[in-house]
C-alpha cells in the first residue's frame, strides 16, 4: 500500500511553510496539519493615536470584546494580553502535554504559529556561527536568500551592523525612526568611534516588515499598531504563505493535533484528534515543524528517549531609557517594533544584541503596576514621563542557557529552566555598559528598570535534537533526519546546533528551506 | 452514585439533595412522605419505624441527617438512639457508607438532651466503622433550621440581645457542608472518625447576628447587652420541659459550646470555607441585583480614582461585568467613607497593603480598573495626553506634583494604616 501522502509536515509555522514551498514545488502530494486556531479578534482601523483619540469601542481591540486582557493579568508580555493573538497562544500547552518549571513554555496552535504575535526581528548567522553546522554553508546562504525575498525584510543599505545581520543586499528601504530614536541616532554618529572602540555598535534593526507592497501584503505606514494588530500585513506572518501555498493543488491543509507517531509497513503515521475525533493519516515521510517544545516531545517519545537534553534559550533583558532632550514632547504615531539596534562585546565570545522600541503603542498599564507609586500618580508621572522614553530589549547567546527537558513515562514533555553561573555577572556589566553607552547618546537608562526575564521568556526555543555531522540517536543529520527513525525529519528550531544571540527566526527558515530543497530533489545521505 | 438521605426536606438535606443532584449523584431520600418525590426518588422512612428500612445494595452511602430536635424526655433519646442504631445495622448490611451528621454540642456531659444523644449515636456509628461530621453553625440558604429562626427574629425585633459574656459559634455555610458531606461519601482515603467542619475561628452570636441583619437582610438593628445568666435562671424557673418547647434550651446549648479545632479536618477535606460575610449575602435574584449595585459603586470610586474624573457609563460596566466574569460577581467591601470620596482609596493602594493577602483582591481589581479606565477616550487624555497640551513645564510640574502627592500620603499611612488595617477585617475585602 502506498501512503496517502509523500509527505506530511506537522505545524504551519515559518519552519513549516519555509520547507513546504520546494516539496510543493517539486510536485510531491504535501499534507500540512495544525491546531487550527484562526487568530479572530478586532483590529484597530485607524492609525493609533487617532483610534484612541475617537474610537470608542477601542476597548474591543485593546482588551478584548470578551474583556481577554483582564483575564490574562498574570501572563509574561503585552503581546499575550492583546485580544487579536488570543487564539494564538491558548492551549497549547496543555494539548501538546508541557509543563514547565522556572521555564515559560509558549507555543502555538494557531496557523502560521507564533509568527502572528512576533517582533519580526531577522539575522543571518556568521561564518564562524553556522560552523557548528554539518551542511555546506552554500546551500544555507541560498535559503537565506530564497527566504528572505519570500518574507519580504527592511532595513538600510548600509550601517554599523551591516556585516552583523547580513541581510541588507536582500532588503527593502528602512521604515521610519520615530524622533526619539532620529535623535539617538545622530549622537551615535558623533560618538561612534568611541563607542565602537568600547564594544557597542548602533545601527537600524532588520526586521521582516514591508516598507513596500510585495503581493498582498502593503508595506508599512506607520500607523502605530504594531501591538494590536495591523490591518495591512506589513508585519510577516506564516499564514500569509499558508494562504499562498493552499492555492497549489498538490497542497493540502487539516486541522490536527499530533499526539504520536508511528512506522507501519514503510510508512509513517500521523495519529491525533481532529475536530475531537482519532484520526491517522500515513505519508511516506514526516517533517517536524510544530515548534521546538512540540517537536521535541513527539520526537523523544517516538525515540522512547528518556534522557533528558539540553534546550537552548536566550537570556533576555529589557530596560527603559529616558531622553531629557525630548522631555515634554507630546505622543507621536511610530513604528511599534525594534527601531535601532545594538551589538555589544562583552568578551571575545560572548555578545549582547538588543533593540529599543518607542512607548507610543504601549498600554500604560504595562507600566504602572511596577511604579512604587500609588496608581493615581503613577498615571500622572508615566503620562509626563513616557513620551521622552524608549524601552529597550537584549539578548545573550543559547550556550549560557542550562534548561533541561525529557519526557516522562506518559509521554509529557517536562522542562526545567535555568541559567548557567556566570549569568548574573554578565547582565550587570552589560547594564552598566549600556548605561555608558545610551549616556553618551543622551538617553538615560531609568534607575531599577533593567529586569532579567526568567527563562524561556525570550521564546528563542532551540537545539534539543541538532543537527551533527556524527549524529548519534536523539539527533539529526546534516537533512534534518532523526537518527533512529528513517524518514522522520526536524525542520524547526529543535534541529540548530547553536543558538547565538541573533534572532533565529530566519535561520529556523532558511534550514526548513534547505532540507525541504534536499528531500524536494531525492537527494539522499548515505 | 446511589446517595440515600435522612432528612432530606430539612434545612441541610434538602440543599444537600440539590446540590448532589446537579454533581450527578442519584439521590434517594429517606422521609415519612412521597411528596412531590417520584417513587425513585423515595422511600419511606420514620424514625419511629419498628421495620428497618432496606438499604438497596448498590447504594454508595448513607447520610443521616434526620433527627427529631425537641427531644424532650429520656424515652425520646432511646428512641432516637435505637433508630439510628438499625438504620446503621441495614447499611452495614448493604455494604454502604454510613455518615452521620452530629452537631458541636455533642458530649457524654452536654447541658441539653439534643447533645448527649448525638453523643451517644456517634458512639455506635464510630464503633460500626461509619463516619462522623460535626457542624459547626450553619448558615446560608434558604432560612430554614436554626438559622431560619434566627433570620425571623433579626426581621422581626429592632432590637436584639448581645449576651454577655458573648458566647462564641464557629459558622459554616450549609453549602459548604453539603460539599464535605460530599467528600466524605465520594473518598476512599478517609479514615472513618469525627470531623469538625467549621470555620477556624469563632466569632462571636452578637456578630452573627449583626451579620445577618447588614449582610443578608439590609437592616440596620440595635444590640442591647444580656447577662447570659438571666436566660439561665428563666430555664430554672420554667423548668426543663417548657424551655424545650420554647426553644430556650438551645440558647443555653449556645452558651457552652465548646470550640472545635477544625483545621485539620479542613485540610484533609480539601475544603476551602467561604468568608461568614461572603456567604451571609443571598444569591437570590434580588440579592444578585444587590451585589451588582454594590459593584457598580465600586466601578465608579475605582474608576474616578484613577482617571481623576467621573467615568462614563459603559465603561463602568464593563468592570461589572468583568469581577462577574472573573471574581464570581463579590463586591469589595470597602468602608463608607471611601465609597464617597473616590481619592481615600489611596489609603488602600498602598504597597504594604496590595502585597499582603488581604490586599490582593483589591490590587486585582485595581489593575483591572487601570486596563478599562485607559481603554476608553478619555483614558487617552488622562493616560497618554492625547488632546491636552504637553510641554516640558507642565510635565515637570506634573511629575512634581505626582512625587509630592505620593510623599503625603505615606506620611500620612505611618499614623494611618496602623490603625486601620488592624480594624479592618482583612475578610472584608476577600
Amino acid at each position: 500500500m502506498t501512503a496517502d501522502f509523500d509527505a506530511i509536515i506537522i505545524g504551519s509555522g515559518p519552519a513549516g511553510v519555509s520547507a513546504a514551498f520546494p516539496l510543493v514545488a517539486a510536485g510531491q502530494k504535501v499534507l500540512m496539519v495544525d491546531g487550527g486556531n484562526r487568530p479572530a479578534g478586532e483590529l484597530p482601523r485607524q492609525p493609533f493615536l487617532t483610534a484612541r483619540e475617537y474610537d470608542q469601542e477601542q476597548w474591543k481591540w485593546m482588551i478584548g470584546g470578551d474583556l481577554h486582557a483582564l483575564g490574562m493579568h498574570d501572563a509574561i508580555s503585552p503581546k499575550m494580553r492583546v485580544p487579536a493573538h488570543a487564539k494564538v497562544f491558548s492551549e497549547f500547552n496543555a494539548a501538546n502535554h508541557i509543563y514547565s518549571e522556572d521555564f515559560v513554555a509558549i507555543g502555538s496552535l494557531a496557523q502560521g504559529g507564533l509568527s502572528n504575535a512576533w517582533g519580526c526581528g531577522v539575522a543571518r548567522f556568521s561564518g564562524t556561527e553556522l560552523e557548528a553546522f554539518p551542511c555546506p554553508p552554500a546551500e544555507l546562504e541560498n535559503s537565506y536568500r530564497s527566504v528572505a525575498q519570500r518574507i519580504g525584510i527592511s532595513g538600510p543599505e548600509v550601517d554599523d551592523l551591516s556585516d552583523y545581520f547580513g541581510l541588507d543586499q536582500w532588503s527593502q528601504p528602512p521604515i521610519a525612526m520615530d524622533a526619539l530614536h532620529e535623535d539617538m541616532y545622530a549622537r551615535y554618529q558623533k560618538h561612534r568611534q568611541s563607542l565602537n572602540e568600547a564594544g557597542f555598535r548602533l545601527g537600524r534593526s532588520r526586521i521582516a516588515v514591508l516598507s513596500k507592497d510585495l503581493g498582498n501584503r502593503q508595506g508599512c505606514n506607520n500607523q502605530g499598531n504594531c501591538l494590536y494588530g495591523c490591518d495591512r500585513g506589513a508585519l510577516y506572518s506564516a499564514s500569509a504563505d499558508l494562504a499562498i501555498l493552499k492555492q497549489s493543488d498538490n497542497f493540502h491543509h487539516q486541522t490536527m493535533v499530533v499526539d504520536a507517531l508511528r512506522q507501519e509497513g514503510g510508512k509513517w503515521l500521523i495519529e491525533g484528534a481532529s475536530d475531537k475525533q482519532a484520526k491517522s493519516i500515513s505519508g511516506s515521510r514526516i517533517l517536524l515543524a510544530a515548534g521546538t517544545l512540540a517537536t521535541t516531545r513527539l520526537a523523544l517519545n517516538t525515540l522512547q528517549l528518556q534522557q533528558s537534553v539540553r534546550l537552548l534559550s536566550c537570556p533576555t533583558a529589557a530596560f527603559i531609557l529616558c531622553l531629557p532632550s525630548s522631555f515634554g514632547a507630546a505622543r507621536q504615531t511610530g513604528f511599534g517594533l525594534g527601531q535601532l539596534s545594538f551589538v555589544l562585546s562583552l568578551r571575545d565570545d560572548i555578545r549582547a544584541l538588543g533593540s529599543t522600541f518607542g512607548t507610543s503603542g504601549l498600554p500604560i498599564s504595562e507600566f504602572a503596576h511596577y511604579l512604587p507609586l500609588r496608581r493615581r500618580y503613577g498615571v500622572d508621572l508615566l503620562k509626563a514621563l513616557l513620551s521622552s522614553c524608549v524601552v529597550g530589549n537584549l539578548f545573550l547567546p543559547g550556550h549560557l542557557s542550562d534548561n533541561h527537558a525529557f519526557v516522562d513515562g506518559a509521554g509529557a514533555l517536562h522542562i526545567k529552566g535555568g541559567f548557567k553561573e556566570e549569568i548574573g555577572a554578565l547582565l550587570k556589566t552589560t547594564a552598566s555598559q549600556l548605561r555608558k553607552a545610551y549616556a553618551s547618546l543622551g538617553a538615560y537608562m531609568l534607575p531599577m528598570s533593567f529586569t532579567a526575564a526568567k527563562a524561556g521568556a525570550d521564546i528563542h526555543y532551540a537545539g534539543t535534537l541538532p543537527m551533527r555531522a556524527n549524529p548519534r540517536r536523539g539527533e539529526t543529520t546534516s537533512s534534518g533526519e532523526l537518527v533512529g527513525l528513517e524518514g522522520v525529519y526536524v525542520v524547526d528550531g529543535a534541529s540548530l546546533p547553536v543558538l547565538s544571540e541573533k534572532s533565529h527566526t530566519l535561520t529556523i527558515m532558511a534550514n526548513a528551506a534547505r532540507i525541504g530543497e534536499r528531500l524536494a530533489v531525492g537527494y539522499h545521505v548515505a | 452514585m446511589k446517595l440515600l438521605i435522612t432528612g432530606a426536606t430539612g434545612y441541610i438535606g434538602t440543599k444537600l439533595r440539590y446540590i448532589a443532584k446537579n454533581r450527578g449523584y442519584e439521590v434517594i431520600c429517606l422521609c415519612r412522605r412521597q411528596g412531590a418525590f417520584t417513587a425513585d426518588e423515595w422511600l419511606h422512612y420514620d424514625l419511629g419505624d419498628k421495620v428497618p428500612v432496606e438499604v438497596p445494595a448498590d447504594a454508595g452511602a448513607v447520610i443521616h441527617l434526620a433527627i427529631n430536635s425537641k427531644l424532650t424526655s429520656e424515652s425520646d433519646c432511646i428512641a432516637e438512639i435505637s433508630a439510628a442504631r438499625s438504620l446503621l445495622t441495614a447499611t452495614l448490611r448493604s455494604g454502604a457508607k454510613f455518615i452521620f451528621v452530629s452537631s458541636q454540642t455533642a458530649n457524654n456531659d452536654a447541658p441539653t438532651m439534643y447533645g448527649r444523644t448525638k453523643w451517644a449515636i456517634e458512639q455506635e456509628v464510630l464503633k460500626a466503622g461509619g463516619w462522623v461530621i460535626r457542624p459547626g453553625q450553619v448558615y446560608g440558604g434558604d432560612e430554614k433550621g436554626l438559622f431560619g429562626i434566627l433570620s425571623a427574629a433579626v426581621r422581626s425585633l429592632p432590637v436584639l440581645p448581645a449576651f454577655l459574656p458573648a458566647p462564641y459559634v464557629q459558622p459554616v455555610h450549609v453549602d459548604d457542608l453539603a460539599n464535605a458531606l460530599l467528600a466524605v461519601a465520594e473518598r476512599n482515603d478517609l479514615t472513618p472518625r469525627v470531623f469538625c467542619v467549621a470555620a477556624e475561628q469563632p466569632v462571636t452570636f452578637t456578630c452573627f447576628l449583626a451579620l445577618i441583619a447588614s449582610e443578608r437582610l439590609r437592616v440596620r438593628r440595635f444590640f442591647l447587652p444580656v447577662p447570659t445568666f438571666l436566660i439561665r435562671v428563666a430555664t430554672f424557673v420554667l423548668g426543663e420541659r417548657v424551655s424545650i418547647k420554647l426553644g430556650i434550651e438551645r440558647l443555653v446549648s449556645l452558651f457552652s459550646l465548646p470550640q472545635m479545632q477544625t483545621a485539620d479536618d479542613l485540610s484533609s477535606l480539601a475544603l476551602d470555607l467561604r468568608s461568614l460575610q461572603s456567604g451571609m449575602r443571598r444569591t437570590t435574584l434580588a440579592g444578585k441585583r444587590l451585589n451588582r449595585r454594590f459593584l457598580a459603586r465600586e466601578a465608579k470610586i475605582l474608576l474616578a480614582y484613577i482617571l481623576k474624573r467621573q467615568p462614563g457609563l459603559a465603561v463602568q460596566a464593563r468592570y461589572v461585568r468583568a469581577v462577574e466574569l472573573f471574581r464570581r460577581g463579590r463586591p469589595l467591601k470597602l468602608p463608607g467613607f471611601m465609597l464617597r470620596s473616590p481619592l481615600t482609596l489611596a489609603l488602600l493602594d498602598d504597597r504594604n497593603f496590595t502585597s499582603s493577602a488581604a490586599g490582593k483582591e483589591f490590587l486585582w481589581r485595581l489593575n483591572t480598573a487601570t486596563i478599562l479606565a485607559e481603554a476608553t477616550t478619555v483614558g487617552a487624555a488622562r493616560f497618554i495626553g492625547i488632546g491636552e497640551p504637553s510641554g516640558a513645564i507642565r510635565y515637570g510640574m506634573l511629575i512634581a506634583w505626582s512625587v509630592a502627592m505620593e510623599v503625603m500620603w505615606r506620611l500620612f499611612g505611618i499614623f494611618w494604616l496602623p490603625i486601620y488595617l488592624r480594624r479592618l477585617n482583612s475578610e472584608a475585602l476577600k
